[in-house]
């Protein structure tokens, strides 16, 4: 601060601390000419600033807050769903790793919650655990496409494999979370998780053959199944109970069934619907009518010679197909007589086959009538259980023909003309306009 | 035998984008006013103009660029942009017709199978990757050609890359890989 030293009058005064004190001090003679505060004044302690961390000498650095609320909220989850000692020390190392990459740390704090529940989804995959993206979905309350856009992020960026979980691991898991013992509700409508997962397996055996499981969510199609299977195994009394008041019944958390009460309901309606389809392939049946509030009673034979009913379904299928191919056939190259022994002749070969095509007649006119636009070869066109995709497929643009360009033609004027305004259509336009303001 | 061989698999371009450049300021209200078949969007800062034939729709904004998007096919794109870079020289720009690129190219193709995607999905780790809960479809990215193919258990697939050539490459490419994994009948 003062540039002469008071005793020897040079003028080269520097600054030189003592420890924490800051001092002047000349360097010819080495006296002190002036000094700073020793202590800090009450003004310093209350309004001055905070050292930052970059300039403190703290050699640690502290985990950051919202790390250790993670990790508390991730061992949460583990414990929520019963996850081993093992697991649970490598979901939250895993957790650690993730949160310090650069792409999660500036993030914000819903995503890093999202993030806690990925590894453990990357664990439990890891190590064949099942667990769907619904349930952490569930848990952490978001949606399934936030958790999928982090999970890819995160697989990404850690190099992870695991693999994905299919619709039979989850159903385990899912038979034991309705709450349905002898000692929980009452004696009618109590099943052991042991039978009710025989008849839930064999029911998402029979969807994934005929289309109702690729593509779908798999959690709205397991509670459907469930709820098909539980009626079917004492149908006389349980065929009064709506899916809703099952699920009331099972003790289901509500969020999880109300969410997706209607999807579930599209899947219930589809199972029964392939059953019915089946139930009219039972050979003592000798062709009756199975509809939707009769089969529960059936469910338990159709399950049982499945595979048998389908292979005779889609065999039915493809002679009702071929019969009908035979018959156009006839019809056009043959006169009317000709035509009627044929057919008589065809008749009289398939008896068997007749009778059982009758109950079917309603079915294969509603099949061929969506059966649209398909090329010959797809296999759409020989089988008897199709995904939806495949029943209403989208009609090609025929009404616009594919142009014969190279993109270096001539453009003539009158072409461009049709899309330019003349004068008058212009002050038309923007007379049309102001009045349209003033209105 | 290669299964390749034998099946002539028809691969339809559904859409082509592209983009080219006027190297010229635009007034966005004087195309808005003089145009037919336009909607300005001054909130955006473009225009969006729709021609007929070919069916394409273009955003123009005031730089000067300009990107087409609609055509069935790159020579489509090429004429298309063409057309509309003359229709902004009627109307009074000082345009020039320059860098045009096609920028993205995405077609659809039908398999005579269906395809089993989760077995798929483990033969071809970490290129394939399936999550139903997601999307219904397991996607596949080719790296050297910088394609993805998006594989429906129907047998469908859609195609998406920087150009037809590639397009046909992706699925020369990848239909020994869904061959092998089809669903056959019981």
């Amino acid at each position: 601060m003062a540039s002469n030293c008071p005793e020897c009058g040079s003028s080269n005064v520097v600054e030189d601390d003592l420890y924490s004190q800051r001092q002047w001090v000349c360097e010819d003679c080495g006296s002190v000419v002036s000094e700073g505060h020793l202590t800090t004044l009450l003004s310093d302690e209350t309004q001055g600033r905070d050292v930052p961390y970059h300039a403190s000498t703290e050699v640690v650095k502290k985990p950051c807050r919202n790390l250790i609320a993670g990790f508390i909220r991730v061992r949460a989850l583990c414990r929520i769903l019963r996850l081993s000692n093992a697991m649970e020390s490598e979901v939250v190392s895993l957790f650690e790793s993730a949160y310090n990459l650069p792409n999660f740390l500036h993030v914000t704090l819903t995503k890093k919650e999202i993030l806690g529940g990925c590894c453990l989804l990357c664990v439990c995959r890891q190590r064949n655990w099942p667990v769907s993206m619904g349930t952490i979905g569930y848990l952490l309350g978001a949606d399934n496409s936030a958790i999928g856009t982090v999970y890819q992020e995160l697989t990404k960026s850690l190099n992870i494999q695991a693999t994905t979980a299919g619709i039979t691991d989850l159903m385990e898991s899912f038979c034991y979370e309705f709450k349905l013992g002898p000692k929980q509700v009452e004696e009618v409508l109590s099943e052991t998780p042991q039978r009710l997962l025989d008849r839930v397996s064999a029911l998402i055996e029979l969807a994934a053959d005929t289309w109702i499981v690729t593509g779908r969510q798999p959690l709205p199609l397991i509670m459907g199944s469930v709820y098909v299977a539980w009626q079917s195994l004492n149908p006389m009394a349980r065929m009064k109970y709506t899916f809703t008041t099952f699920c009331k019944i099972g003790k289901v958390p509500e969020q999880l069934w109300r969410k997706s009460r209607d999807t579930a309901l599209k899947r219930v309606n589809e199972l029964l619907e392939v059953l019915c389809k089946l139930g009219r392939e039972l050979p003592w049946l000798r062709g009756a009518a199975v509809e939707h509030n009769t089969v529960a009673t059936l469910v338990d034979d159709i399950l049982k010679h499945r595979r048998a009913l389908l292979l005779r379904a889609v065999k039915n299928y493809e002679q009702q197909l071929q019969n009908e191919l035979s018959e156009t056939q006839t019809t056009e190259c043959d006169n009317a007589p000709s035509e009627s022994n044929r057919s008589d002749s065809s008749s009289s070969q398939t008896p068997a086959v007749m009778s059982s095509d009758q109950a079917e007649c309603e079915n294969p006119a509603d099949e061929e009538a969506t059966d649209c636009q398909l090329p010959p070869t797809h296999w759409g066109k020989r089988h008897l259980f199709l995904p939806p995709c495949v029943k209403i497929c989208k009609r090609q643009k025929v009404d616009v023909p594919q142009l014969e360009v190279t993109g270096d033609e001539d453009i003539s004027d009158s072409e461009i003309e049709s899309y330019i305004r003349s004068q008058d259509e212009i002050k038309l336009y923007l007379k049309a306009q102001k009045e349209l303001k003033q209105t | 035998m290669e299964p390749s061989n034998d099946v002539a698999l028809d691969i339809i371009v559904s859409n082509v984008v592209s983009v080219f450049r006027t190297r010229c300021h635009l007034n966005l209200r004087t195309i808005g006013l003089e145009g037919t078949n336009v909607i300005y969007k001054p909130e955006v800062g473009k225009v969006l103009m729709k021609l007929r034939k070919p069916r394409i729709t273009a955003s123009i904004w005031s730089s000067g660029k300009i990107i087409c998007t609609g055509a069935t096919s790159e020579e489509e794109a090429k004429l298309g942009a063409r057309r509309l870079a003359r229709c902004l020289q009627k109307i009074g720009f000082k345009v020039r017709f320059s860098d045009f690129k096609v920028v993205n190219v995405l077609a659809v193709c039908s398999m005579p199978f269906q395809i089993r995607l989760i077995e798929f999905t483990k033969n071809n780790r970490p290129i394939a990757s399936y999550e139903p809960e997601i999307h219904p479809a397991a996607s596949y990215r080719i790296k050297n050609l910088r394609s993805t193919v998006q594989v429906f258990s129907t047998g469908n697939i859609t195609v998406t890359g920087p150009n037809v050539q590639s397009v046909a490459s992706a699925v020369e490419q990848i239909y020994p890989l869904l061959f092998e994994c089809r669903k056959t009948l019981s």
